[in-house]
C-alpha cells in the first residue's frame, strides 16, 4: 500500500467520523463504557487477587489447648503435631505469653484487662504450614485430636475469609464478564449503523469509484479505518482516565486508612496496565473493525 | 477491440434486453448506439462494463474475454474504459480538479503524476479556470466536461458514453461531441448510446441501431433515420 493511498483511507475515515459526528459520539460512547466497565473491574480483581494470594501466604491455624493437661502433656501434643505432614513450623504460646500479647493488642483500653489474669486465656499452638493450598488435611489431622480428646480445644483457621473474599471477586468477575458481553454486542450494533450511515452517504461516491476501477479493497479499506478509530478512541479513553482514577484513589485510600498498608497493599498501575492497555485497545479495535465487517457484509455490495 | 458475440440478456424478472446481438467495433472507432427507450441501448453499455452478465453469448474487449474474469479482475478491466452517463455523477463535495484527480487517485497514481496530469487535462476540456469549482457551481455542459475529463485522464483506449448530451442544450451538446470527437482524433475508440438524431445526422458516423433488444442496422457511415 502506497503512502499516498493510506493517507487517502484515513483523511476518508477521519472525514466519516466529523461528518457523521452523532453517530461517532454514540459509537465511541458505547466502546467507552465497555473498556471503562473491563478496565475497572480488572483492576479491583488483580487486586483482589494479589491481595488473597498475599493473605493465604501469611495464615496460620490455632490450635487451642486445654487447661486440664500439664506441661509433659503439651510437649508430646506439640511433637505431634510437629510430625504432620505439610506442618512447616509450631509455636507454643503460653497463658502469660497470650497476655501480654492481649495487653500489647489493648494497650489504649485498659477496661478491656480489668480483673484479667493470664490463666483465663487459654494456651494455644501456632501452627505455620508449608503449603497453604494443602490446609485441609492438617485440619483433618487436628480436627481428630480435638476429637479424640487429646487435649486440644478447636481449631481456627482464617480460610473463611478467603471463601469470602474468593466468592465475592468470582461474583464481581462473572457480573462485569457479563455487563461486557451486553455493552460489546450494544457497541457493535451501533457501530455497525455508524458504518451504514457512511456507506449509505458515500453510496454514489462508491459507484463512481466502482466504475473509474477502484478495487473492492479500496473502497472497504476507508470504513474498516473508521471502525478501527472508533474502538482505538473508545478504548484509549477509559483507559487514560482509569489510570488516573486508579493512581488517585490508591493514594487518597493509604493517606485516608493509617496503616491499611499492613491489611492491603495496592499493585502499581504500572503492573496493571502493562496487560490492560494492550488488551483494552485490542478489544476496542476488535469490536470496532468487526462492526464494519459486518455493516460493509450487510450494505456494502462492491 | 469490442467484439459482442451472438449476446442475449434476459433479465431476472423475465424482461428481454437484449436479442442475439452481433457487433464488431474497431480500435479508433466512433460510434452511436441508438434507439429508443427499452430498445437495449443501456442493456449493451452495462454490458460492455460487466456490470450485468449476458445470459448467452460472449463479450470480448481489449483481448478480454468478460465471461472468464474474476471478480477481482473487474475494476483492473474498467481502468482501461472510460465511461460518462447523462447524470454527470460528480462527486458534489469535490472540486473540479479533485474530481478528476480522484480518478487517478483510486488507481493509485503517485501524487507528482496527478499534480502534472489534471492541469493538462483540465485544459484539454477548457477547464483549467474552473479547476477550484464545486459541481453546483457550474454548468451543465462544465459538468460535463469534467465528467470527460475524470474519463480520460486515465487514457483508457475506449470511452463508454451513455446520453452524454441528454441533459444539456443543443449548443452544449455540440461542444461535447466536438470533445469527444477531439478525443476519438487522439486515438480513443468511443461508444455513444444516445438518441440525439440531429447529432448523429449531422456527424455521419458509424451507427448501430437497436429496437427491441435487436440489432437493426449496422452501417459505417449514417444518420437517425426514423425506423429507429
Amino acid at each position: 500500500m502506497k503512502f499516498r493511498t493510506l493517507s487517502y483511507y484515513l483523511s476518508e475515515a477521519f472525514k466519516s467520523l466529523v461528518r457523521n459526528r452523532l453517530m461517532t459520539l454514540a459509537s465511541i460512547l458505547t466502546v467507552f463504557s465497555c473498556i471503562f466497565i473491563l478496565s475497572f473491574f480488572y483492576s479491583v480483581a488483580m487486586n483482589i487477587d494479589y491481595n488473597l494470594a498475599r493473605l493465604e501466604g501469611s495464615l496460620s491455624l490455632s490450635a487451642y489447648i486445654v487447661d486440664e493437661i500439664d506441661e509433659a502433656q503439651v510437649l508430646e501434643l506439640l511433637n505431634e503435631i510437629d510430625a504432620i505432614e505439610n506442618v512447616a513450623e509450631i509455636e507454643f504460646i503460653s497463658h502469660e505469653e497470650a497476655f501480654n500479647r492481649f495487653l500489647e493488642m489493648f494497650a489504649d483500653d485498659p477496661m478491656f484487662r480489668l480483673g484479667l489474669s493470664p490463666t483465663d486465656l487459654p494456651r494455644s499452638f501456632v501452627i505455620t504450614l508449608e503449603d497453604v493450598g494443602e490446609y485441609a488435611s492438617v485440619i483433618a489431622a487436628l480436627q481428630q485430636m480435638v476429637n479424640q480428646g487429646r487435649g486440644l480445644e478447636f481449631v481456627r483457621y482464617h480460610q473463611h475469609i478467603i471463601n469470602v473474599i474468593t466468592t465475592l471477586n468470582t461474583g464481581i468477575r462473572i457480573v462485569s464478564v457479563v455487563m461486557i458481553l451486553i455493552l460489546i454486542v450494544l457497541a457493535n450494533v451501533i457501530i455497525v449503523n455508524t458504518i451504514r450511515i457512511t456507506i449509505n452517504s458515500r453510496r454514489n461516491e462508491i459507484t463512481i469509484m466502482k466504475y473509474i476501477g477502484a478495487t473492492d479493497w479500496f473502497i472497504r479499506w476507508p470504513f474498516i479505518i473508521e471502525g478501527m478509530l472508533i474502538g482505538l478512541i473508545g478504548a484509549a479513553l477509559p483507559v487514560v482516565i482509569v489510570w488516573f482514577g486508579y493512581n488517585g484513589s490508591v493514594d487518597a485510600i493509604y493517606n485516608s486508612f493509617f496503616m491499611i498498608e499492613d491489611v492491603l497493599i495496592f499493585r502499581s498501575a504500572a503492573s496493571i496496565f502493562v496487560v490492560l492497555l494492550p488488551l483494552a485497545l485490542s478489544i476496542g479495535m476488535g469490536i470496532g473493525v468487526y462492526g464494519s465487517i459486518i455493516s460493509m457484509r450487510k450494505h456494502l455490495h462492491v | 477491440m469490442i467484439t459482442v458475440n451472438n449476446v442475449t440478456k434476459v433479465y431476472e424478472n423475465g424482461a428481454s434486453g437484449l436479442d442475439r446481438v452481433s457487433i464488431s467495433i474497431k480500435p479508433r472507432d466512433f460510434a452511436f448506439i441508438i434507439g429508443s427507450s427499452g430498445s437495449g441501448k443501456s442493456t449493451l453499455m452495462k454490458l460492455l462494463l460487466k456490470e450485468i452478465e449476458p445470459t448467452s453469448g460472449e463479450i470480448i474487449i481489449n483481448n478480454i474475454n468478460l465471461g472468464g474474469l474474476a471478480h477481482n479482475e473487474v475494476p483492473y478491466f474498467r481502468r482501461k474504459i472510460g465511461v460518462v452517463f447523462q447524470d454527470f455523477r460528480l462527486l458534489p463535495n469535490k472540486t473540479v480538479y479533485e474530481n478528476v484527480a480522484f480518478a487517478m487517485q483510486v488507481v493509485e497514481t503517485s501524487s507528482r503524476d496527478i499534480r502534472r496530469t489534471v492541469p493538462a487535462i483540465l485544459a484539454m476540456v477548457g477547464l483549467q479556470r474552473k479547476s477550484k469549482a464545486y459541481p453546483n457551481q457550474l454548468s451543465g455542459g462544465e459538468q460535463q466536461r469534467t465528467a470527460l475529463a475524470r474519463a480520460i485522464i486515465n487514457k483508457p483506449p475506449i470511452l463508454l458514453a451513455d446520453e452524454p448530451t441528454g441533459n444539456l442544450d443543443p449548443d452544449t451538446a455540440w461542444e461535447i461531441m466536438d470533445l469527444l470527437e477531439d478525443i476519438n482524433n487522439r486515438g480513443t475508440t468511443v461508444v455513444i448510446a444516445t438518441h440525439a438524431k440531429d447529432i448523429v445526422d449531422e456527424m455521419q458516423k458509424r451507427v448501430i441501431a437497436l429496437r427491441n433488444g435487436q440489432l437493426i442496422r449496422d452501417i459505417e457511415k449514417g444518420g437517425y433515420e426514423d425506423e429507429v
